[in-house]
């Protein structure tokens, strides 16, 4: 027995207007700080008759955000979350409407945990909007929030966490700097494949997985080119992943960035750019037969076509490589504690990921010469 | 061939257990006993336990439990006698069981989640233990 879940889905021109079915209800905006910059908040708020904004810090989200939230929203009590930004802002807006509720130690946020028993009750809807195309936090259970007292990123998740809408509107997304478009569009693709070689795939997440990777190998170049037409796809591409492999799960490659963006403040979508390819070189000659599948199904070989990628979006330009590198026993000693290394095709040796860690910084360290 | 849950059988359980590296490797800093429940289904009329003290990637003490009040350990492991013997032949994976409340865990949940691959190992040594089934 498995299962599927997913948000109910708004997405394309003007799909945020749909949040006039909310006009009359207590809101609130969650946002940072960038966001509200940006003036993309009085394009929600004017969609609502009630609603006030709180702004979080523009960080890497770390526990201590969501538990300032809570509290917040606990004078607030509001009826209705938006939560608008990019992945760290939802993944703050998803924990902090649990911890609102529920008297619980964030990382006890997990599958297995009867929030029930903690007193959460599901009171307040949870709408996400993504001004990002990428981690498709919109769409799944999964939190991802840093301890920074320890140095690592905790990985929380629980089917109460994912948002009930997700609205997928490309306004938002538009006018994305390019090393979002980069980063962004990285982390999608990493959920697409992973999801697809995950020990947990299904025909469900294999379906979303393989078309959002059509998608995102095709329009990622011209996306980040400024093509409204790709960047509207590589949003809607990121947020079909984050449904595979929110319903799969991801892997190593995503074990190792957590694990390397914790320690050395490497951006997620970049770190698993960095990770991505040796992985599947690496699964490529274990044979792992799920990756010539995906090969015979999508026509292609991925490995080749992620390089491309690579080359042409300069990926290994923005990799700390020396950093990496001096890190490597480190990294892959906090990526076996991560609890995505079990969910790959198999359960590599920490060895393994040594090895891996060593051909990302030979890979950085040719394209720099 | 032992009985599911009996002395032997959690004999040779420990006694594998304790002859891998590998899980020794996944939980060299776990600190942690566990209750192991047999909740009783249409295949089995009464409920079966085991105790069991793992450590510093040991076990380091287990037995059949006839009385659970007895003991208060930090985890309990419960499901159905049905549920259980699928994850034993390998066509429940533990993780998939907990999501999908076929199997219910109660204790640290965090620390669980950051030895997921010493849980993932001791389910597998598990299934090593040859198993004589009560049905």
């Amino acid at each position: 027995m498995w299962r599927f879940l997913s948000p109910q889905i708004l997405f394309g021109a003007d799909s945020t207007e749909y949040l006039e079915r909310f006009e009359k209800r207590r809101a609130v905006i969650v946002t940072d700080e960038v966001i509200k910059n940006l003036d993309y908040v009085s394009d929600v708020s004017k969609h609502l008759e009630n609603s006030e904004t709180v702004t979080i810090r523009a960080r890497e989200p770390c526990i201590d955000d969501a538990l300032e939230l809570a509290e917040e929203m606990r004078e607030i009590e509001p009826e209705v979350i938006i939560a608008l930004g990019g992945g760290s802002v939802i993944d703050v807006a998803k924990a902090g409407r649990i911890l609102m509720e529920a008297e619980i130690e964030p990382e006890e946020i997990t599958p297995f945990t009867s929030l029930e028993e903690y007193g959460f009750r599901g009171k307040t809807s949870l709408i996400a909007i993504p001004t990002t195309s990428g981690t498709g936090s919109e769409a799944t259970w999964a939190i991802v929030l840093k301890n920074i007292k320890e140095r690592r990123k905790v990985i929380m998740a629980h089917e109460r966490a994912m948002p009930e809408i997700a609205i997928v509107d490309p306004a938002f997304v538009y006018s994305m700097p390019d090393h979002l478009v980069i980063s962004g569009g990285f982390d999608a693709l990493s959920h697409a494949v992973e999801a697809f070689l995950s020990s947990f795939s299904n025909p469900f997440s294999d379906s979303l997985a393989l078309n959002s990777l059509r998608l995102i190998l095709d329009n990622f170049i011209m996306s980040y080119g400024g093509d409204r037409d790709a960047r509207e796809k590589m949003h809607i591409s990121a947020t079909m992943a984050g449904i595979a492999f929110s319903n799969s799960q991801v892997g190593v490659v995503h074990a190792l960035a957590h694990a390397a963006g914790a320690l050395l403040g490497i951006p997620h979508g970049l770190a698993v750019g960095a990770f991505l390819n040796p992985v599947l070189e690496f699964y490529a000659e274990r044979g792992v037969e799920r990756l010539g599948e995906m090969n015979r199904n999508l026509g292609l070989n991925i490995l080749r076509e992620i390089e491309r990628i690579e080359a042409e979006l300069r990926l290994f330009e923005y990799i700390p490589v020396s950093e990496i590198e001096s890190h490597r026993s480190e990294i892959a000693e906090r990526a076996m504690e991560d609890s995505c290394i079990v969910t790959g095709p198999f359960v590599p040796e920490r060895e393994d990921l040594e090895t891996v860690i060593e051909r990302v910084v030979r890979r950085c360290m040719r394209e720099e010469s | 061939m032992p009985k599911l849950f009996s002395d032997e059988w959690v004999r040779e359980y420990m006694k594998l257990l304790n002859e891998s590296k590998e899980y020794e490797d996944a939980a060299k800093d776990w600190e942690g006993d566990f209750l192991f429940v047999v909740e009783p289904d249409e295949n089995l009329d009464k409920p079966m336990y085991i105790y069991l003290d793992l450590y510093h990637g040991k076990a380091r003490e287990g037995y059949a439990v006839d009385d659970p009040s007895k003991v208060k350990p930090a985890f309990e492991f419960r499901g159905r006698y049905s549920n259980w013997k699928k994850l034993i032949d390998g066509d429940i994976d533990p993780i998939k069981g907990l999501v999908t409340g076929k199997f219910r865990l109660k204790g640290n949940m965090a620390k669980v989640m950051r030895y997921a691959r010493a849980a993932k190992i001791l389910v597998e040594i598990a299934r090593k233990v040859e198993t004589e089934f009560p049905d």
